[in-house]
């Protein structure tokens, strides 16, 4: 799963850690191309291209805005939340954790954890999170996917997600 | 002269018209052009007192633990209910002769961040432009609640509470698959009706009155220091309630300061003066009584959520000071304008649904009742001019809230009420619905309720029966998906939907089965299972709301609380009991009956070919399909097999959910009504032996499955001889009737019919099947259309596309010949 992530995590969690110990954003040398690259992979999975690899770009897309962009970063600035994904296969185990305005990512079955989503496929995911073609009535009757643990984690996560569709798409409300 | 002696002539009051009440007319129109808008008021003032003011939770925690005890949960809320309510926003928005608003929008829907409002976080920034009841929210707001508000809550839910003290327990993992059951708590706890009648006959600063002198009695004793927390936690809730009343006059005063309109200033200015009496002191006359009731309201839904808090019988309650006021001079026109103005403040909110819930189940107002007519406690009739003028009032506004419900007692009602109750109906198209006052009273005794109090009931939400300001029943506590349980006595505790994951107990496989009994004894172990996760659910979840929020401010206006210095959440209410509403009995029947028919009795098939059949939903297995359908013995209709079933299965529940006990002491009534559920649990359901498909909505309340009930009388004669006496949460009896064929006399003889044959309640669409088609097709055509979901009104347009079609499909009579009309 996580080719993506590998790829591009490396830097951005050493920017991170510059970040966190100037505590000021870094200047990062490869910021807007980080930018590009994750938001056209963001939309090539929305648009239907490759919903298979729907949470892994989810993810990174997410981490990237987290690191580049403040308003955005704002909403886990004081939050903490550890959240499990898993693929009904038992193929994808991520890992997700947000402390104190940092997102960190890991491909591992944690103990303890607030929210866990247990989803089928990419296409699953995002009939849960993101709005357009929202179909989770769908995901329901297939048992598509299950939510264990305290749902309030997974809705705000479902807005992070969404919020990240509707500024790509240029549906953000005005 | 007799005290309720009807004096109107003209029962159904011809001459007032909106034309003749432009107020009225008007502020109907706003209603309907009004789209509802997320309010955050409440939100917003909980989250800063609990964070700021809230001494356990403030960040002067330490110094105040060191020097004080912390404040027991009862308080904390009276607490927080006075702050709320000295902050809350005083609005005069419109014309409308009440002042006061429940949010400080038009229409509003409030959020109540404590229960389920964060379920709507992922769609806040869509929510406004969704197609179906779209909210409207602001920019600024929507940072508010992501930012501020919502953060603050993630683990400060009833739910999230209750998972936690609870260790994430199975019921609440198996509830959150939706399949099977909801326990409603996490949403609300509302279901009930106040005691308004103790609001007009003392008025609020009697009740702080009576709250004090009981806790200045009270000893050192830890029982006693129990008592004193919540007699301070009442007084402060309702001296809350009286700043916002006062709060209300000032600014009446202030707008009427400002005001050019002669008419308008007055209007205010009484506004202001009416607002500066009550509630606090006793109303003097119908308009004092009808603001202090509205007043009230507004703040118990600060309070709790506002689904399905019911305002009970008003045509008793502001009686007595109506007949006054027309004594001195107030004409009928100015009575149905007050109560019409009533009747608008009561829809001025909206129930909050994200869009998964408003696919499923959504459409639903927030089902507040009002009873009409019945007898009264010394079982005299109690049908009064103010009944007929609430009526009138209900036919020319036809708004989906109040949800209006008539009782009706064939042997001392008059003939003339029941008619012009059918009237209202047929000009309405949908309101009100219909309960026996022989059936209800006769149910409500057999729950230990006196005949007094019986006799006083009210319907709660939909069609609920309990004792009037005197029952905490939370009536819709548990709505339970019966043909889940009848998926988990096929599949050996597994259903279709979970899979391969065993959901309930490994049960005997139907192939090994060689009886029908056995069968039957395999869904009952089923069903007592689900019954106790449901059960287990409801009570941890009563069990959070004790801990982190009790409702010294009902409980003030509740009887019984103030006797036994308790909260209604701790079983302080005379009467205290909890309401499960079953979902798609009538399947589930006509399920066992084909069972029984063509497994077991005419071995036409074998138990493994049915359940190949359902699981290939019906494929290539037509002809059987066809066999099954076409049956006669299915519920509603003349069987003796259908009836043995049903009356089994109603006995079963209701000597089930009797045996528990809810965390106030109380028991559990059983009631079938569905609001719009049963389309939403049809949804995720699979095909059923009954000749069902998959995915199909369910029939409502206790109603036939469409087409298997042809005819109408040995419909309603199968559902009056069901025992009432196991249906203690009521029914919904949901009928269509053909507009061109139904005439007041017929229909009324009908009702009558079948009251006196036992039934419990019975509710009616005065519709055909095409107008509703078109209003599918053009909803733009139709923006007032209403229409009898299960148990309450809804706005046609609004419903989900299954609850459309499931109205659409629904049964529908011809009167005249009593036949059903063909689909």
């Amino acid at each position: 799963m996580n080719s993506l992530l590998r790829r591009y995590t490396i830097p951005l969690n050493a920017a991170d850690r510059i970040f966190r110990l100037f505590k000021a954003p870094p200047r990062m040398p490869f910021a807007p191309y980080f930018k590009r690259k994750a938001s056209q992979k963001f939309l090539k999975v929305i648009e239907g291209e490759i919903a298979e690899t729907f949470l892994e770009v989810l993810l990174f897309f997410m981490k990237v805005k987290f690191m580049l962009d403040p308003s955005y970063r704002r909403n886990i600035e004081n939050f903490k939340g550890c959240y499990q994904f898993k693929s009904k296969d038992g193929e994808v185990s991520v890992f997700v954790e947000f402390d104190s305005g940092k997102m960190d990512i890991k491909e591992t079955l944690a103990d303890e954890v607030d929210v866990t989503c247990i989803f089928k496929d990419g296409r699953s995911l995002i009939n849960l999170l993101l709005s357009r073609d929202r179909d989770i009535l769908r995901g329901l009757l297939n048992n598509e996917i299950m939510l264990t643990g305290n749902l309030n984690y997974m809705y705000k996560f479902g807005f992070m997600a969404n919020h990240l569709q509707l500024e790509l798409t240029g549906n953000l409300p005005i | 002269m007799d005290k309720n002696s009807i004096t109107i002539q003209d029962l159904s009051l011809q001459e007032i018209t909106l034309e003749r009440l432009p107020r009225l007319k008007k502020l109907r129109d706003l209603h309907f052009d009004t789209k509802p808008e997320i309010c955050l008021e409440l939100p917003r003032l909980m989250t800063y007192y609990m964070k700021n003011l809230d001494p356990p939770a403030s960040p002067e925690r330490e110094r105040w633990r060191a020097g004080n005890k912390e404040d027991s949960p009862e308080l904390r809320s009276g607490k927080l209910n006075k702050y709320i309510l000295e902050n809350k926003r005083p609005v005069i928005i419109d014309g409308n002769l009440l002042a006061g608003t429940t949010t400080t929008k038009q229409i509003g829907v409030i959020l109540y961040p404590h229960l389920l409002g964060q379920s709507i976080w992922p769609e806040l920034e869509t929510v406004s432009r969704r197609k179906k009841n779209p909210f409207g929210i602001t920019i600024e707001e929507i940072d508010e609640l992501n930012f501020e508000i919502f953060p603050y809550w993630m683990n400060r839910t009833i739910q999230e509470v209750a998972r936690k003290e609870n260790g994430n327990p199975p019921c609440q993992k198996l509830m959150e698959r939706i399949v099977f059951f909801i326990a409603t708590k996490a949403y609300c706890i509302s279901h009930t009706v106040p005691d308004y009648a103790a609001v007009v006959e003392r008025g609020l600063l009697d009740i702080i009155n009576e709250a004090k002198e009981k806790e200045l009695s009270l000893g050192n004793s830890s029982n006693d220091k129990e008592k004193r927390d919540f007699y301070q936690a009442a007084q402060l809730s309702l001296n809350g309630i009286l700043s916002y009343a006062a709060n209300l006059s000032r600014l009446a005063a202030s707008m009427a300061q400002e005001e050019n309109n002669p008419v308008r200033k007055e209007e205010l200015l009484r506004m202001s003066e009416v607002c500066s009496k009550v509630p606090a002191q006793k109303p003097a006359t119908f308009r004092e009584a009808v603001n202090a009731v509205w007043i009230c309201r507004i703040a118990l839904l600060q309070e709790n959520s506002s689904i399905a808090m019911s305002p009970g019988r008003l045509d008793q309650v502001l009686y007595p000071l109506y007949r006054r006021d027309m004594e001195q001079g107030m004409s009928l026109s100015e009575a149905v304008e007050l109560v019409g103005c009533l009747w608008l403040k009561i829809c001025d909110q909206a129930p909050l649904a994200p869009e998964v819930s408003e696919e499923l189940f959504g459409g639903s107002g927030c089902n507040q009742a009002i009873t009409l007519g019945g007898i009264d406690m010394e079982g005299k009739d109690a049908v009064n001019d103010l009944t007929y003028v609430m009526l009138r009032a209900t036919e020319l506004l036809k708004v989906r809230d109040p949800n209006i419900n008539a009782r009706y007692h064939p042997e001392i009602n008059k003939k003339e009420y029941l008619e012009r109750l059918c009237d209202v109906n047929i000009n309405t198209g949908a309101t009100p619905c219909f309960h026996n006052d022989i059936s209800a009273i006769e149910a409500l005794q057999g729950q230990g309720v006196t005949l007094e109090h019986a006799r006083d009931y009210s319907s709660v939400g939909c069609v609920e029966i309990t004792s009037s300001g005197r029952t905490f029943a939370h009536t819709g506590c548990i709505l339970m998906n019966l043909p889940s349980a009848l998926e988990l006595a096929f599949f050996q505790g597994k259903h279709r939907l979970t899979e391969d994951e065993q959901i309930g107990p490994v049960t005997k496989s139907p192939e090994d089965m060689d009886s029908f009994e056995e069968f039957r004894e395999v869904l009952a172990t089923q069903l007592a299972w689900l019954i106790d996760q449901a059960v287990t659910l409801n009570n941890n979840f009563g069990k959070a709301y004790q801990k982190i929020h009790p409702s010294p401010m009902q409980s003030a206006i509740m009887e019984g609380c103030m006797e036994k210095g308790k909260d209604v959440i701790q079983g302080g209410a005379l009467y205290n009991s909890s309401g499960a509403a079953m979902i798609g009995i009538a399947e589930v029947v006509d399920s066992m009956t084909a069972i029984e028919e063509f497994v077991f009795k005419k071995k036409l098939i074998s138990f493994s070919e049915l359940l190949e059949a359902i699981n290939k939903n019906w494929e290539n297995y037509e002809k059987l399909q066809a066999m099954v359908k076409t049956s006669t013995e299915k519920f509603g209709t003349d069987s003796e097999m259908a009836k043995k079933n049903a009356d089994w299965l109603i006995a079963f529940l209701h000597n089930t959910f009797q045996s528990k006990e809810n965390y106030r002491g109380g028991k559990y009534t059983v009631g079938y009504w569905t609001m719009t559920n049963h389309a939403g649990f049809g949804a995720l359901s699979g095909a059923l032996p009954s000749g069902r498909v998959k995915g199909e909505p369910f029939p409502s309340g206790i109603t036939p499955v469409s087409g298997a009930a042809p005819e109408l009388t040995p419909c309603l004669n199968f559902v009056a001889n069901l025992d009432h006496t196991n249906i203690a949460d009521g029914h919904a009896l949901n009928l269509k009737y053909t507009p061109s064929t139904t005439t007041v006399p017929k229909f009324a003889d009908t009702v009558e019919a079948f009251f006196k044959m036992g039934g419990l309640q019975v509710q009616f669409n005065i519709i055909d099947r095409k107008t509703l088609e078109d209003a599918r097709k053009y909803p733009e055509r139709y923006p007032d259309l209403f229409v009898r979901v299960s148990g309450y009104s809804a706005y046609f347009k609004d419903l989900s596309p299954h609850m459309q079609q499931e109205i659409i499909t629904r049964a529908e009579y011809h009167l005249d010949t009593g036949r059903e009309v063909p689909y």
